[in-house]
């Protein structure tokens, strides 16, 4: 450079320099030419030279502009307090990078493509996950369904046995063979007619929640409750036909694909692994009920088809859906699992209407006698039942309340 | 080697002074000789909450994925803050290294989470020996990327010039800690103390600051004496517990009072009552026996570190940090009634002014609840980062002084460079990341 010409544009001020190479603390002059800035030493002679392009500004407390040398694999720092230097600085050099700060216009592209991340996500979770889940599934062989079952019936059990009791499956004491063979004749007529690939293992729990559940692998829970507020043996193997209408479709191995997908999924965006967080599992519950909705649907129409097939009116099990529905209150649409019971019951009733003159008039499923027995299932048998309980009075609140249903 | 001892030192030929040296040279240095260096944090407490409140609502905003930007904003900001000696740190390292090492982590993870996935579907020992070899392999593996993102965090944080990093193998660091961990589970956490000392003697080994290499000079004997009353405290509140638990709470009552019968016996509620007393009891002794765990180990850690010939030096009071601690718990226990007054003010008030039908009085209950668990979330989080982490942050930076701080000047640089963020991404996603 001239020097004439850098003498005439040169602006100094004192900073802090520190060479990289050793920790040195040194007071410097820094003189801004042209199209660099130069360090000098309290003696005069030249420690660096930094061009005005290579410059970074490194993070730095308040009222310090901290400088480097970009790509540079030492970390040589200038540290300039001097806030007419720092200024005169910036008129010569220009914007100087900000290596590391988090500018408005990165977080605006954050967000942004966050947004559109999480948009096809949950794209993907709404018609991705289910396609794929669809296509997949009924390639699942039966013997992979019932080792699936196996796992997860050992869980569901230990969620839903609340250990109150010696036995949690009921009728399995010496004391209640007849109440047993009528829930097994029941299960085994409808069985005979499901045409279902892979053999149903039912049995009925200690739950007072009136509901029943079936796994993948075949298995079904009915729960004691819903057999306190089954009036009929046709309710109640309306319900268990539904169930049934689960294993046909494979719906086990769905939910768990679908969980284990959607678990991935929010997973991986959100970067929990885990799948346990509060965000994927509200994720997950809110896409699940929205997918059970239809599944539930195609259960009831197996179920009433089942029903229709032996000869019976399908409309017992939207009946009870409606008793229930009527004393457990109204739900949030969205959180629903199953779709509302009115609009169930006029699903079946639809097929109940087109079914009901060719084949009504079947034998009644179970006796008068088979049906009492059945409905002590869980009362007789090697331990009283509990004090607190008693199936009576659960009974007679579900009859009260299901006139006042919706 | 006693004889050797005895022979006298070879006295050093006296220092011929350079003909060269300019007279100023015979001048004293301008900087007084200082024998200690304190620390001392500069940062204002409000920049810092503003930078983790609007970091929090961005992640609110991004499902999560601004946290990279926002640990590097806070980093940058405890860092710049954290004065030694007069010279500040520096933190240089950037969001998108740690977006990256994210991605990278995904990639590694994704086909172990599905070997996890397939081993806990299949049946008796296999899903057995998969979910504990699950278990303890997420165990280890986190200790893994957590030694590496401390590679990580190490060189990107220069001081005067030079760059603190780490050696060390992150495997054999992770295997230490299974080791330990099991030993501390063994006895009952008794050896916890013995196992954080060998803990932060392996990493402060392996700790350099330029040609200076890390020593912990923390004795595990040291903070067990210290630390034993605490452990005491928790046994014997355990008894307690538990006689109380089995003597004076009626089980049976508490069974009846989930039932529609006993949900109206008086003596029933009684029982209730008891349990959630002896709760209370419970969480107000373990509450506070953390706390005063965390400050006794931030003190011992404090004056158990040693870089090169310097040697930290503490003047924290254990009261101090409980008191940071007490003082985030009652901004959190205040801010949770004021939000549920809020929230519930302004349910009854749409409640009762709009009448909505069912479905529509349903989905706002359940949006409620879902806002006030993200806002008591995101709230209960900043506290924590504002009241109480950077409150034990700056107490500790002030607290501290260096003995020997002169020797600074001697450090050289070595050829060391910036490690990946890959350890930092693998942390995050195992759960063991943090600012």
């Amino acid at each position: 450079m001239d020097a004439s010409l850098s003498a005439l544009t040169a602006i100094s001020g004192p900073a802090v320099f520190f060479d990289g190479v050793t920790s040195m603390r040194r007071t410097v002059t820094v003189d801004l030419g042209l199209t660099a800035l130069e360090i000098r030493a309290g003696a005069g002679e030249t420690l660096a030279e930094w061009p005005y392009g290579a410059l970074a500004a490194y993070a730095a407390p308040d009222g310090v502009v901290r400088l480097g040398r970009a790509g540079s694999p030492m970390p040589a720092r200038l540290e300039i307090h001097d806030g007419g230097l720092a200024a005169a600085l910036q008129a010569r050099a220009g914007r100087i990078r900000q290596f590391g700060a988090v500018e408005p216009r990165t977080r605006v592209k954050v967000v942004g493509w966050s947004l559109a991340a999480v948009a096809s996500a949950l794209l993907v979770a709404m018609f991705g996950v289910p396609a794929v889940v669809a296509r997949v599934a009924p390639l699942v062989p039966v013997r992979v369904e019932q080792r699936l079952g196996a796992s997860v019936d050992s869980q569901i059990r230990s969620w839903l046995d609340t250990g109150l009791h010696d036995r949690f499956e009921c009728g399995q004491g010496p004391d209640t063979p007849a109440s047993r063979a009528a829930f097994d004749k029941l299960v085994g007529r409808l069985e005979a007619v499901a045409g279902l690939p892979l053999p149903v293992r039912a049995a009925v729990v200690r739950r007072t929640e009136a509901n029943a559940i079936a796994l993948p692998g075949g298995r079904v829970y009915v729960f004691e409750g819903l057999i306190a507020k089954a009036e009929t043996p046709d309710e109640l193997a309306g319900v268990i036909a539904h169930e049934m209408g689960h294993i046909a479709h494979r719906d086990g191995v769905r939910a768990v694909m679908q969980a284990a997908g959607l678990s991935f999924l929010f997973g991986m965006l959100i970067g929990d692994f885990s799948g346990g967080g509060a965000a994927v599992i509200a994720m997950r519950t809110v896409l699940q009920s929205s997918y059970s909705r239809e599944t539930e649907a195609a259960a009831d129409a197996f179920g009433a088809e089942l029903i229709v097939k032996l000869g019976r009116d399908p409309r017992a099990l939207g009946t009870i859906l409606t008793r229930i529905a009527g004393t457990s209150g109204p739900n949030a649409k969205i959180l629903l699992d199953h779709p509302e019971a009115r609009e169930r019951a006029a699903a079946i009733e639809a097929i109940a209407r087109t079914a009901a003159p060719a084949q009504a008039g079947g034998a009644p499923l179970l006796s008068a006698a088979e049906w009492t027995a059945l409905k002590r299932i869980c009362r007789a048998g090697p331990e009283p039942a509990p004090p607190a309980t008693p199936p009576e009075a659960a009974r007679g609140s579900g009859r009260g309340a299901a006139p006042g249903g919706r | 080697m006693s004889e050797l001892a005895l022979v006298p030192p070879p006295v050093p030929p006296p220092p011929i002074p350079p003909p060269h040296v300019p007279p100023l040279r015979l001048v004293p240095p301008p900087i007084p000789l200082r024998l200690a260096a304190t620390g001392c944090f500069t940062g204002r407490m409000r920049a810092f909450r503003r930078i983790i409140l609007r970091g929090a609502l961005l992640q609110v905003v991004t499902f999560g994925i601004y946290r990279f930007w926002l640990t590097t904003d806070a980093r940058r900001f405890l860092w710049a803050n954290t004065e030694i000696g007069g010279d500040s740190l520096e933190y240089s390292g950037t969001a998108m290294e740690l977006f990256l090492g994210f991605l990278i982590a995904i990639a590694l993870l994704v086909p172990v989470y599905v070997l996890l996935f397939v081993g806990s579907l299949e049946l008796g020992l296999v899903s057995q020996v998969s979910s504990m070899g699950a278990f303890a392999f997420l165990a280890v593996f986190g200790q893994y990327a957590y030694y590496r993102a401390r590679r990580y965090r190490l060189t990107r944080t220069v001081f005067r010039g030079i760059r603190f990093h780490q050696s060390g193998s992150a495997l054999a660091y992770a295997l230490r800690s299974l080791v330990w961990g099991v030993i501390t589970v063994l006895t009952l956490g008794l050896a916890y103390p013995w196992a954080q000392a060998g803990l932060e003697r392996y990493k402060l080994a392996h700790t350099h600051y330029g040609g200076w290499d890390g020593k912990f000079a923390g004795s595990g004997t040291r903070l067990f004496a210290r630390g034993i009353g605490l452990w005491l405290l928790l046994v014997a509140t355990l008894v307690v517990v538990s006689v109380i638990g089995t003597h004076f709470i009626d089980g049976s009552a508490l069974v009846r009072v989930t039932t529609r019968a006993g949900a109206k016996d008086p003596k029933a509620g009684l029982e209730v009552v008891k349990l959630i007393g002896l709760g209370v009891g419970v969480v107000v002794v373990a509450g506070g026996a953390y706390t005063m765990l965390q400050a006794i180990v931030t003190r011992w850690w404090l004056e158990g570190l040693r870089i090169g010939p310097l040697a930290v030096a503490t003047k924290l009071r254990k009261r101090t940090i409980i008191g940071a601690y007490l003082r985030g718990f009652l901004y959190a226990a205040l801010m949770m009634i004021v939000l549920s007054i809020v929230i519930s003010l302004a349910v009854g008030t749409i409640a009762v002014a709009l009448q909505p039908p069912d479905d529509v009085g349903q989905l706002v209950m359940v949006g409620s609840a879902v806002i006030a668990y993200l806002v008591m979330a995101l709230g209960v989080w900043v506290l924590y980062q504002v009241a109480v982490k950077l409150r034990v942050w700056r107490l500790a930076v002030d607290s501290i002084s260096l003995a020997g701080f002169e020797a600074i000047v001697h450090v050289r640089a070595d050829m060391s460079l910036p490690s990946s963020a890959v350890g930092e991404g693998l942390a995050d996603a195992l759960g063991a990341g943090g600012i």
